[in-house]
């Protein structure tokens, strides 16, 4: 792709955006009959082949914005918009990485990758062979006979990025996705994503509660308030690319972000701490 | 690879543990048969109510020999399979279809827990009226059997998908046929499985006791032939048996269920 290695977005100003949430509000009734307001009135706009990590603190409404994102969850207020289209069903356009295993069991390492392609009927052969692909590309290959729980944690992971990357998504949604793994796998997978993202630019919305792996990764990160969910800082990214997760952390200027979004996050943590104690 | 080692180990101990279960087993039956045989022998069991095992088996071999208990038999071991096969397909897209569809399951729950808990035998006299005595209404009697077992696990299967799994492949553009057959059906595979060991039991069950109340074939017939002359050595003579048939369509379901489930982690 023409895309230079800095930090521009691919897409010219003009273009809508990857995906823009305008006044999104979601509201569960709890068991008790309660409604509970998870994030209020939330506008972002993540520009076309921008990476953007959303931080907050956990369970502050992170996730339920990724799954409006997706089309899993329709929020009762506000509107979601795909390249400048409604939502309305599933979002066409989107791979999700989720945190837990998404994996099916029941299908081998090479079946699970093809699942996208078996899903538009792409011929067996041609969706195998671009599996196989993918299975080399994440290192996998030798094991495509292996079902999920015969795998690490990691290579699963692995697994499930070529599984979301096969179907060449303009959008890819992740909600902590490494959060299960060990911090050396974390990193490794970390510095694995960067390099295919670096690659294809696509458009990544990253949901994590680590802000350090949300600087080493993205081009802008988005603070999220304590409930209800709110936009509370909005901070571009302007470190050098390509990166290492592990050197990036030692910059200068990586430190000095740090600073300054952790002053906005700690805020909203420590609010969630009394929150959860008084209640 | 460090995962080559650990199955090595945990073979080897299986096996040894699987030989003193398989010893014991055996040791159980000869003390079982043994102190039957010994108490007929000598008068403490009177044979007239409890026979001799060494009669019984004398019995078997001479129904298996002479060809005698062959077609009633095959008569039995078809009404069963014909029950089961028709009780699964029938349980399965029940427990699909109401899994799936919260209307249906609001609108027969009433219904299912009512025909489930009736005692099935009582039908078996108006199926013998709308069946007739040959095999409709013993396979009739053993669908009513099967298919509840069977309906029940594969409705609690699909209810137990896992969310996370469920959304990655909509995530991945399945269209709900294709989720039904990719996720729903193998997520509930473990679950029908698990009642195919139940249900197997409950189709002989519908055969034996079908035959039992009225027909002129099948090993429910045999037995009570038996008992209309006191003959106990015949009616334990064709217990056994049908447990011996049973105990073998088990295992042949177990080794199918072990292909199928090869994906579930061994614990």
């Amino acid at each position: 792709m023409a895309v230079p290695a800095e930090n521009t977005p691919a897409a010219p100003a003009s273009a809508p955006p990857a995906i823009a949430f305008e006044g999104v509000t979601i509201r569960f009734a709890t068991p008790s009959g309660e409604i509970h307001t998870v994030m209020s009135e939330v506008d972002l706009a993540v520009e076309e082949g921008t990476f953007v990590a959303l931080v907050g603190p956990s369970g502050c409404g992170k996730s339920t914005l990724l799954n409006a994102a997706a089309g899993l969850l329709f929020p009762p207020a506000g509107t979601v918009r795909v390249f400048g289209e409604t939502l309305t069903g599933i979002n066409p356009h989107a791979a999700y990485l989720f945190q837990q295993d998404a994996l099916l069991p029941w299908r081998t390492v090479l079946d699970n990758v093809c699942l996208g392609l078996t899903f538009r009927k792409v011929p067996k052969a041609r969706a195998a062979a671009e599996a196989r692909r993918w299975l080399k590309r994440v290192g996998l290959a030798a094991f495509e006979d292996r079902f999920p729980h015969q795998l690490s944690g990691g290579m699963r992971k692995r697994v499930a990025i070529a599984q979301a990357w096969i179907v060449n998504p303009r959008l890819l949604l992740m909600d902590e996705p490494f959060g299960a793994l060990d911090v050396q796998t974390r990193q490794i997978m970390e510095n694995e994503l960067l390099e295919l993202w670096q690659e294809t630019r696509k458009t990544v919305l990253f949901i994590t509660h680590d802000l350090e792996e949300a600087i080493a990764l993205a081009d802008r990160v988005v603070v999220l308030s304590t409930g209800p969910a709110r936009i509370k800082g909005d901070y571009a990214i302007d470190l050098k690319r390509p990166r290492d997760v592990a050197e990036i952390r030692l910059d200068p200027a990586f430190n000095a972000l740090y600073k300054r979004i952790w002053a906005d996050l700690r805020d909203e943590v420590l609010k969630q701490e009394e929150g959860a104690h008084g209640a | 690879m460090a995962r080559e080692r650990p199955p090595a180990v945990v073979a080897t101990r299986k096996r040894a543990s699987r030989w003193l279960v398989l010893a014991l087993q055996v040791g159980f039956f000869v003390l079982v048969t043994g102190t039957w045989q010994a108490g007929a022998t000598t008068g403490w069991l009177d044979p007239f109510f409890f026979s001799k095992p060494s009669d019984i088996a004398g019995r078997m071999a001479e129904w298996i020999l002479s060809g005698y208990i062959w077609p009633h038999l095959i008569v039995t071991l078809t009404e069963a399979m014909a029950a089961f096969a028709i009780g699964i397909v029938t349980g399965v897209l029940a427990g699909l279809a109401l899994a799936r569809v919260e209307l249906l399951a609001a609108v027969f729950d009433p219904y299912i827990r009512i025909f489930n808990a009736l005692p099935r035998v009582i039908l078996a006299p108006i199926l013998i009226i709308w069946f007739g005595l040959g095999m409709g209404s013993k396979i009739a009697l053993g669908v009513t059997l099967v298919f509840f077992v069977v309906f029940f696990n594969t409705f609690q299967g699909v209810r137990e998908v896992d969310p996370v799994v469920l959304n990655n492949a909509r995530m991945l553009q399945a269209s709900d046929h294709q989720l039904m057959r990719h996720v729903y059906l193998p997520s509930a595979m473990a679950w029908i499985f698990s009642s195919l060991h139940t249900s197997i039991g409950f189709a002989l069950v519908g055969a034996v006791v079908g035959e039992y109340i009225g027909a002129s074939q099948g090993i429910g017939y045999v037995v009570s032939q038996a008992q209309g002359v006191f003959d106990t050595t015949g009616v334990f003579a064709g217990l056994i048996l049908t447990s011996i048939v049973v105990l073998c369509i088990d295992l042949a379901i177990e080794a199918l269920e072990r292909y199928l489930l090869r994906w579930r982690p061994q614990s």
